[in-house]
This record gives structure tokens, C-alpha cells and sequence, in this order.
């Protein structure tokens, strides 16, 4: 389904992936581990369509298509959700009215009629629920004064509703607590299924043994340096990236 | 940069004979002499020029013109007033007209507790040469003096002592096309009393509008002020307002600026008496070539009083926003507590914010803050919601009608009204809604 064949993107001149390769089939969940820095936001925002990234070579493409080649809402509408590993707080816009935004364009897209209010409510709030997110989260501001754990929830809690085709969660683990990383494991597994695709960004193997990978990769400068299963996620929590890369290396 | 001196005579010589002209013979003498005195003051001054401090963003040159062709010609009678488009839960809102300066008909349905009075009708014209002439003694501005100069009517709204006004008034200021209008109004709310206002500018056309407001707010005293200016792109509009606000009084103003092609409005807030309060939130829009300049001067004169104003711009086209906000806290006015805002949204490399937030403060026991940032739409916010699959037109929509909308408060104004005032928000702002 998402093929990236050699991908080199830099940032303000700075190369930071550099020929970077990874095969993602419908219905796979990819853990892709690494040290601060090593690129990984920077393949999910490439992958998003965020400017300011530079692809310099190589291709990627969803379903044999050009990725690169479409703006960032037509890769949404394609399929592509991005959990942003700092959500952004955007005062103003509620919730529903983001997520009505959203669900409409795609629909739009495909020529289909918006959605039906009532219909919509119950979506969101069925949603809601299993997020356990109360319902004036709803009408709140995006992540407007939300805490750092509620961020997080909120974007599992938007790609439930948007139902992506491939989902890239950039750390969505990260500063959760105990009860929000199950609440945030469970609404994953709950959305895993033989169409969808998952990339997970994560520093910690905990959120893997709530979310089973089918393939654990290790991003280091710029490139997949090794791939293999969960056992390599312990490995990683075990010896620390020094050793596995010396491995490598050697 | 100076009016040029025929043109300046041009004008002079226009408003002598129109003040000549609207010199009503039953007004009462003193008044009279006030107003010649105010005509004498606005022939020797002039309009400010932009080397004025004051006027520094605003060029009246092209003001001065409209003037003096509004001025010269009569069209009183055969002119058509525009009519202000009416908003939920504001229908049947008892409802003043101001058309052109004077007062139009009678409005009906005036809530108990409410009176109006008027200097053209000789029953109430002693009240309002009264409040008058205690205005008239306190000096003026140049464009006071032209108002003080010309107005051909002054209304009088007063609110009774411990009346509790719960019944929204509309006040419509409308001017037609061709027409300089010198709109005067006093309002007093007595002691104790609370009232609603809903204050619109409208106009059609080449509009010339120089209208002076004076709000008195009696000890404990609570007004809301609603003021929508949804003047014609085409329109010359300066207000004054003014409020003197007693012992524990309230003002909560919400102030919208949505029209004209020159704007300037002038506000000017006395917390006179102890533990008075005002909130200010508002908002100016400009685009195309339009202007819009607001100048706020909160003066803190007794102890604990407070202020809190939240100022927003956005500039689009070659459109130019400016705003000055000074706060004064004169000395004796301890415990005092101001904030100041000022937020400004930059919607095109060619449109132009000028922003001024200023302090004065002469005690030290305060609590003062003020601020003003100018800025574009947020790129990661731009981002995100197209991560969501919306595309960067609806996208910079919602972040512009976010912005504006923030001003718009739900506490003090029934929910419809302010919701449909956000949609009249969003459909006037670029790339207004069409949905
Ligand atoms: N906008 C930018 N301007 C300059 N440098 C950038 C920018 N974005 C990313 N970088 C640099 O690119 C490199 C990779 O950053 P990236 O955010 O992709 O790392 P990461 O693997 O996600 O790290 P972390 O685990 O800390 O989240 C870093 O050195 C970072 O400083
Ligand atoms: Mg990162």
C-alpha cells in the first residue's frame, strides 16, 4: 500500500533522511524507533505534506500513487492521517467543527453530500466515548488549553472519526499516563484492521506490547537501519541504541 | 501635511453657512452662543492635518472634501435613509433612529423607565440644553467643534434611577448618500439602573458621518453596549464616545467595525468613581483600500477601578488597521487594575497595521499590563487542518473567522444574536463562507 523507495528530504538546506526505504502492506503495524533527532517526525511530516521539507530524492507512493505529488488535504482525503506529535491549539475552532470540517471535504471530494447532522453527532460522540473524552470536549477550542495526555487522546479520538487508511502517530504515546496509554492503545486496536495501516513512532516498548507490531524498524540518520519484530523493541529497551548500532555498524 | 489653504477655505466658509442655517432660533441663547463659539474654534483650526500626533494615520484631506460637497448642496428631502438589517432577537426591539442627525419619527414602545428627549421639541428641550451645555464648557476637538458647530438635532435617552432595562434599544445612526451628518446623543443611566444597548452605523453611498455619543453611568450604574458599524464601502466616519462612569458602575462594550472606507472612532472611558469597571472587546476588519483608525483612552481616576480591553484587527488588501490604546492611571487611583491587548492579523503582503499600546501611570500601587502583537495566520495551524483534509482556502476562513469571533462574547448578549452576529462576522471577512 505505501512504498517509500530511497527517500532523501532535508530541512533548510540540512539533509536529514537520507535514502530511506519502507514497505508498509494493508492491514500492517509498523513500530519505527530511533534516537531524538534521527528523522522520524521528519518522515512523518514528508509524508503529511508538511512545507519547509525539501524531498531531494527518491519516491513514495499510496496505493501506486504519487504522494508527493498531491497537496496535504488531498493525502488526508486519500487516506493519510498524521498524529501530530505536538498537537497544535487552535482557539476558536471547536472540535466538531474541525472534524464536520474534515469529514465534509472528503466527502466533497468524492462528490458525495455532506453529512447528516444527526448521523454526525452520534459519530462523534460514539467516538467520544470510547476515547473517554466527556462530551464538552467537543465544543471546546482544538487542544485549546488541553493537557499535554488530553492532546494525545484527541487525536486518536479525530482518527477514529476520520477513519484514515494509514494512520502515522508520531510518539501519540508519549506523556500519557497509565490509564490514558490503555485508553489510547484500545481505541488503536480497536481501529486495526486488514484495509488500514499503521506507523507508530514511539520511544518506548511499552506502548507495543499494548499494540502488537507486525515489524519493529530502528530509524538512525536518516535511514531504516535495521527491521525485525517485537523481540527487537526489547532488544532496543534492553541495550539502549548504542549497542544495537554498533551491531549494526560493525 | 496641512489641508491646502483654499480648500480649508472652501470649508469654512461651507460650514459658516450651514451652521448660519441651522441656527434654530428657539434654542435657548446660551446654547446658541456656545455653538457659534464652537464654529468660531473649528474656523481657526481647521481639520487636524497627520503632523498632529493624534491624527498621524488618518488623513482628513479627502474628509475635508466630502465635507464641504456634502456641505454645499441640499438634498435633505429628497434623499432615501438606508435601513440597518434587522438581527434576531432584535426585532421588536424598541428602536431610536438617528437619520442624517435627527431624530426620525417616534419610536414606539419605549419600556418604562426610559425617556427620550430631544432639543427640537420644545418639551424636551431644556434637558438636553443642559447636558449640552455641560459638554460644550468642557473644550473640544476640532471635530467636536464642527458637530458642536452643526448639529441640527441632539437626543437625550435617559434611564430612570434603579430602572432595570432587561428590553434590548436599538440606536440606529444612519446617513444617506451625499449627506454630512452630525449625529449628537447623550445617554444617562441614573443610579442603579442597567440597560442594553445595541448601537448601529449605517449609511449608503458617499456618507459623511461625525457623530458624538456621551454616556453618564450613575453610581452602580451597568451598561452593555453592543456598537456594529456596518457603514457603506464608500463612507467617511469618525465617532466619538465617551463615558463617565460613576461609584461601582459596570460598562461592558463590545465594539465591531466591520464597514466604511475611512473609519475612525475615538473612545474615551472615565473610570471617575471608585471600584468602576469597563470591558472593551473589539474587533476592526478592513480590505480593498479601506481604513479603519481606533484610538481608545482609558482614564483611571479613583481607586480599584478596572479595565480590560481586547482589541483585534485584521488587515487584508492594501486595507490599513490602525489602533492606539493609552491607559491612564492618574495619581490617587491605587489598586487600580488595567489590561491591554491588542492583537492584529496581517492578511496580505500589502495591507498595513500602525499599533500603539501605551501606559501613563502616576501611582505605584497597580496592576497594569499591555500588549499588541501583529502577525499571519498560523502555519502550523494552517497545517494541521490540512493534515485533516481541509483544504487552505476553508482553512485560512476558519483561522480568520476564529480570530474575529473571540471578541464576540455569549455572557452579555442572548446566544442567537451573537451567533448570528459571528455569521455576519464570517460572511463580511475574506473569503467570506458562501456555504
Ligand atoms: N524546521 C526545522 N528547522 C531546522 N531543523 C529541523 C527542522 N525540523 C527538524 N529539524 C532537524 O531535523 C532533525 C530531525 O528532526 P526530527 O524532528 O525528525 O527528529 P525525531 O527523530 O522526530 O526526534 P525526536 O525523537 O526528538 O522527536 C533534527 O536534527 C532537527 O533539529
Ligand atoms: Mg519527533
Amino acid at each position: 500500500m505505501l512504498e517509500i523507495t530511497n527517500l532523501r528530504a532535508s530541512v533548510e538546506g540540512t539533509e536529514i533522511l537520507k535514502g530511506l526505504d519502507l514497505s508498509v502492506s494493508p492491514g500492517e503495524v509498523h513500530a519505527i524507533m530511533g534516537p531524538n533527532g534521527s528523522g522520524k517526525s521528519t518522515l512523518a511530516h514528508v509524508l503529511a505534506g508538511r512545507d519547509g521539507y525539501e524531498v531531494t530524492g527518491g519516491s513514495i507512493t499510496l496505493d501506486g500513487e504519487d504522494l508527493l505529488a498531491m497537496e496535504p488535504e488531498e493525502r488526508a482525503r486519500a487516506g493519510v492521517f498524521l498524529g501530530f506529535q505536538y498537537p497544535v491549539e487552535i482557539p476558536g475552532v471547536s472540535n466538531v467543527y474541525l472534524l464536520r470540517a474534515a469529514l465534509n471535504a472528503r466527502r466533497k471530494a468524492r462528490g458525495e453530500p455532506e453529512i447528516d447532522a444527526v448521523q454526525f453527532l452520534k459519530l462523534v460522540r460514539e467516538k467520544a466515548r470510547m476515547m473517554k473524552l466527556e462530551d464538552s470536549f467537543l465544543q471546546r477550542g482544538v487542544n485549546e488549553g488541553f493537557s499535554g495526555g488530553e492532546k494525545k487522546r484527541n487525536e486518536i479520538f479525530q482518527m477514529a472519526v476520520l477513519e484514515p487508511r494509514l494512520a502515522l502517530l508520531d510518539e501519540t504515546d508519549s506523556g500519557l499516563d497509565i490509564d490514558a496509554l490503555k485508553v489510547v492503545s484500545s481505541g488503536i486496536n480497536a481501529l486495526r484492521s486488514p484495509a488500514r495501516s499503521f506507523i507508530l513512532v514511539t520511544h518506548y516498548e511499552r506502548l507495543l506490547t499494548h499494540v502488537q507490531p507486525d515489524f519493529v524498524h530502528v530509524l538512525a540518520a536518516g535511514r531504516i537501519v535495521r527491521t525485525g519484530d517485537r523481540g527487537l523493541a526489547e532488544e532496543l529497551e534492553a541495550g539502549g541504541y548504542d549497542q544495537v548500532l554498533a551491531a549494526v555498524n560493525s | 501635511m496641512t489641508l491646502l489653504e483654499q480648500d480649508t477655505q472652501v470649508l469654512a466658509d461651507a460650514v459658516a453657512r450651514r451652521a448660519a442655517a441651522n441656527n434654530d432660533a428657539a434654542w435657548p441663547a446660551d446654547l446658541r452662543a456656545a455653538r457659534e463659539r464652537a464654529l468660531r474654534l473649528f474656523t481657526e483650526q481647521g481639520l487636524p492635518g497627520t503632523r498632529s500626533e493624534a491624527w498621524r494615520y488618518t488623513d482628513l484631506r479627502d474628509w475635508g472634501a466630502r465635507l464641504a460637497k456634502a456641505l454645499g448642496s441640499d438634498t435633505r428631502d429628497r434623499i432615501t435613509v438606508p435601513d440597518a438589517t434587522p438581527l434576531p432577537e432584535l426585532e421588536d426591539a424598541p428602536t431610536i433612529v438617528i437619520a442624517n442627525g435627527c431624530l426620525s419619527g417616534e419610536p414606539g414602545g419605549l419600556p418604562a423607565g426610559v425617556t427620550l428627549s430631544r432639543l427640537g421639541d420644545p418639551q424636551g428641550r431644556a434637558a438636553c440644553a443642559d447636558a449640552l451645555m455641560e459638554q460644550l464648557g468642557r473644550g473640544l476637538d476640532p471635530l467636536g467643534a464642527l458637530n458642536s458647530a452643526l448639529f441640527e438635532d441632539a437626543v437625550l435617552i435617559s434611564i430612570a434611577d434603579d430602572a432595570r432595562i432587561e428590553t434590548t434599544l436599538q440606536l440606529v445612526l444612519a446617513t444617506s448618500d451625499g449627506v454630512a451628518a452630525q449625529p449628537r446623543i447623550l445617554v444617562h443611566l441614573g443610579r442603579g439602573s442597567r440597560a442594553r444597548l445595541f448601537l448601529r452605523q449605517v449609511s449608503s453611498g458617499e456618507a459623511f458621518s461625525n457623530a458624538l455619543i456621551e454616556f453618564g453611568c450613575g453610581e452602580g450604574a451597568s451598561l452593555d453596549l453592543l456598537r456594529l458599524q456596518e457603514e457603506g464601502d464608500r463612507a467617511m466616519a469618525r465617532s466619538a464616545l465617551t463615558f463617565q462612569l460613576g461609584r461601582s458602575a459596570q460598562l461592558d462594550l463590545t465594539s465591531l467595525d466591520l464597514g466604511g472606507l475611512a473609519i475612525r472612532n475615538e473612545l474615551l472611558v472615565r473610570l471617575h468613581e471608585q471600584d468602576a469597571r469597563v470591558r472593551i472587546n473589539g474587533l476592526q476588519f478592513v480590505d480593498g483600500t479601506r481604513h479603519a483608525d481606533n484610538r481608545s483612552c482609558l482614564e483611571h481616576l479613583a481607586p480599584r477601578t478596572t479595565s480590560e480591553e481586547t482589541f483585534h484587527g485584521i488587515a487584508d488588501g492594501r486595507g490599513k488597521a490602525v489602533f492606539n490604546g493609552l491607559v491612564l492611571v492618574h495619581p490617587g487611583a491605587n489598586g487600580t487594575d488595567a489590561r491591554l491587548g491588542n492583537r492584529n492579523l496581517l492578511l496580505s503582503p500589502h495591507a498595513e497595521v500602525d499599533t500603539k499600546p501605551e501606559l501613563e501611570i502616576y501611582t505605584d500601587d497597580v496592576r497594569c499590563s499591555h500588549g499588541a502583537t501583529t502577525g499571519q495566520l498560523d502555519a502550523d495551524a494552517l497545517f494541521y487542518l490540512a493534515s485533516r483534509g481541509i483544504d487552505r482556502d476553508m482553512a485560512r476562513r476558519m483561522l480568520v473567522s476564529a480570530f474575529a469571533r473571540q471578541v464576540l462574547s455569549t455572557e452579555r448578549w442572548p446566544p442567537a444574536l451573537v451567533t448570528a452576529l459571528g455569521e455576519q462576522l464570517t460572511a463580511r471577512l475574506p473569503h467570506g463562507d458562501p456555504s
